[in-house]
């Protein structure tokens, strides 16, 4: 069994079998993350393809602490940097795969954070956030906000309704909210 | 800030904020006690009702055994003492309720139709006794001397106690004592028939002995379904700590007058130069330390590398923790920034632990704090109020090893 050492070994090597691996290990979970954004089947495998070159091009000198995360991370970013790209094109409706009605609740419309400094900001926020939560409830927030599932996936994972499910988000939200005033974020 | 923002700046946490989430097991129900709550109600409801039940027949059995008990000593000692007597020829003996001595009678198997009529209300017993006792006496004058039972049909009715017809007996006189003779006899007659009462209660009793909680015996344990969080979810903790050692988190940003650790005169020299590896206790190569632009105290560091390979280290302020620092990567000129927090160090202990195998490290930035596996070794020391970093390793050939090995001057 190939081990994600050996592959980030291959990829230091500049071995292209390191990539055969990470596509057959770990493809099909990229690409189902990619199309539950972008709801597109081309666009999911652009986004696979796209993770691939990334992790072709960061590997080295990066060195992830876990292969997995590290591919997810990418392909998501990938995946969200094009639905913004085909909302802003207005091509298709990619965007409405992402659950931006239900983090509306919490950050009413305002400008987007231009400056890195704000957003660097934004991701220490949520990092104390998030590590404030319960580990269900942030489980269920990062599998919601995060990997994008479905609420009927969510309950399926954490053996609970949907009913519990979206009230833990309603409540999580809640509790984003007041921490972002807190912060002086809203 | 737009929602898209956050969907962004959640794909922007460090790495170990997503290993967290994917290696998060959600806590399952006992399978082996699967049951639904409509179920566990209606079976507590049955449990409730089979005690409630089982308690009631107790009572009623022993309520019972009461009545049908012979009476006291005290009150009617012939009683008792004709008890054992069945069929055998009654022996009046006289019998002094003063002296409580008891009366010895035998009975014979009553020869005539019911003399008595005995009335089964207890409450009526003055009257039942005195009709007793008028009735008896008629049939005495006008039966033998020899006393005899009469009551063949008494025992088949239910007759009253006559301890309280004792009670209220006038003293005794001879005629009395036969006349009470005979009534023990009656007594004993009722007495003796009674027992087709007890198997009845006995059985009753039988099925609600032992008294104990049926739930006990008819209903599975149920364990208290535990609780959701409390699961078996490993969460990175400092468990690996020492006891002394200050936990950051709870103290916040802790008091700068925390006291220092001695400062390890081996290490000191390297302070200045750099952060300071060993390796296998060799001497492994330094790095750059450089204060931190940002920052205009001096005091706080980081460490930066332009290193192939070693992809973090971290920052530490002088004499005082900052639980509010958290992780961020910075690029910069083709060298990495990265700064430590509290938060990182703890997801750093869950994944480094000794009892895996390929992650052996252990990193700490508290003073004096040595954590020791069966593969390697790490130490944080104080030293001038500044941290200092030792790590070691026993084996040489795992990968976060390797990441030193590349470490530059």
């Amino acid at each position: 069994m190939v081990s994600d050492d050996s592959i980030i070994k291959r990829l230091h090597s500049r071995d292209e079998t390191a990539l055969q691996d990470i596509r057959r290990l770990y493809g099909g979970i990229c690409y189902q993350m990619a199309f539950r954004i972008l709801e597109n089947h081309e666009d999911a495998e652009e986004c696979v393809n796209d993770m691939l070159l990334g992790v072709w091009d960061s590997i080295p000198p990066h060195l992830p602490m876990s292969l997995q995360a590290y591919l997810i991370t990418l392909v998501r970013r990938s995946a969200i940097n094009k639905a913004k790209h085909e909302h802003r094109q207005k091509r298709g409706t990619a965007v409405c795969a992402l659950p931006l009605d239900e983090l509306a609740e919490i950050i009413p419309s305002g400008e987007q954070l231009e400056s890195v400094v704000e957003q660097r900001e934004l991701v220490q926020v949520l990092m104390a956030f998030l590590d404030m939560l319960k580990p269900q409830a942030r489980h269920i927030f990062m599998q919601r906000y995060f990997m994008s599932e479905s609420f009927q996936t969510i309950a399926e994972k954490n053996h609970i309704s949907e009913n519990a499910v979206k009230m833990s988000l309603s409540r999580t939200r809640g509790q984003l909210r007041e921490h972002l005033r807190k912060e002086g974020l809203l | 800030m737009k929602p898209m923002d956050l969907l962004e700046a959640l794909g922007e946490l460090p790495e170990e904020y997503i290993v967290r989430e994917l290696d998060y097991e959600p806590p399952r129900k006992h399978t082996a006690f699967l049951v639904s709550k409509p179920f566990l109600a209606g079976a507590s409801t049955a449990a409730c009702l089979l005690l409630i039940v089982g308690l009631g027949v107790g009572v009623w059995s022993r309520q019972q055994k009461i009545e049908t008990r012979p009476p006291q000593e005290t009150q009617t000692t012939t009683v008792t003492q004709t008890e054992t007597r069945t069929e055998t020829t009654a022996q009046v003996t006289t019998e002094s309720q003063t002296t409580g001595k008891q009366t010895e009678e035998s009975t014979k198997k009553p020869e005539t139709t019911t003399i008595f009529a005995l009335n089964s209300d207890q409450s009526q017993q003055p009257t039942s006794a005195a009709a007793l006792l008028t009735t008896a006496f008629q049939t005495e004058t006008a039966a033998s001397a020899a006393p005899q039972t009469d009551a063949t049909e008494v025992g088949t009715r239910q007759t009253t106690p006559l301890a309280t017809s004792a009670h209220t007996a006038p003293p005794q006189t001879s005629m009395t004592a036969r006349i009470q003779g005979r009534i023990t006899t009656v007594t004993e007659q009722s007495t003796r028939n009674t027992p087709t009462n007890p198997p009845t209660t006995t059985v009753i009793v039988t099925t609600t002995q032992p008294r104990t909680d049926p739930t006990e015996t008819n209903q599975p344990t149920v364990p208290p379904l535990t609780d959701p969080t409390q699961s078996s979810q490993t969460e990175p903790t400092e468990t690996f700590c020492t006891d002394d050692m200050t936990d950051p988190t709870e103290s916040g940003i802790s008091n700068p007058s925390e006291p220092t650790s001695p400062t390890n005169p081996d290490t000191k020299k390297d302070v200045f130069s750099g952060f300071h590896v060993s390796l296998d206790g060799s001497t492994g190569q330094t790095l750059r330390i450089t204060p931190e632009p940002e920052d205009d105290d001096p005091e706080d560091f980081s460490l930066q590398y332009g290193i192939d390979g070693v992809d973090f280290m971290y920052v530490r302020t002088n004499d005082y923790y900052q639980p509010s620092r958290s992780f961020c990567i910075l690029s910069e000129d083709g060298s990495r920034e990265i700064r430590f927090g509290q938060e990182l160090r703890k997801s750093f202990y869950y994944d480094y632990v000794p009892d895996k195998d390929e992650q052996i490290f252990a990193w700490g930035d508290c003073p004096g704090f040595v954590y020791e596996s069966s593969t390697g070794w790490c130490s944080c020391i104080w030293d001038d109020g500044n941290y200092i970093m030792t790590a070691g390793c026993y084996k040489e050939d795992i990968p976060l090893l390797k990441r030193f090995h590349a470490i530059e001057d």
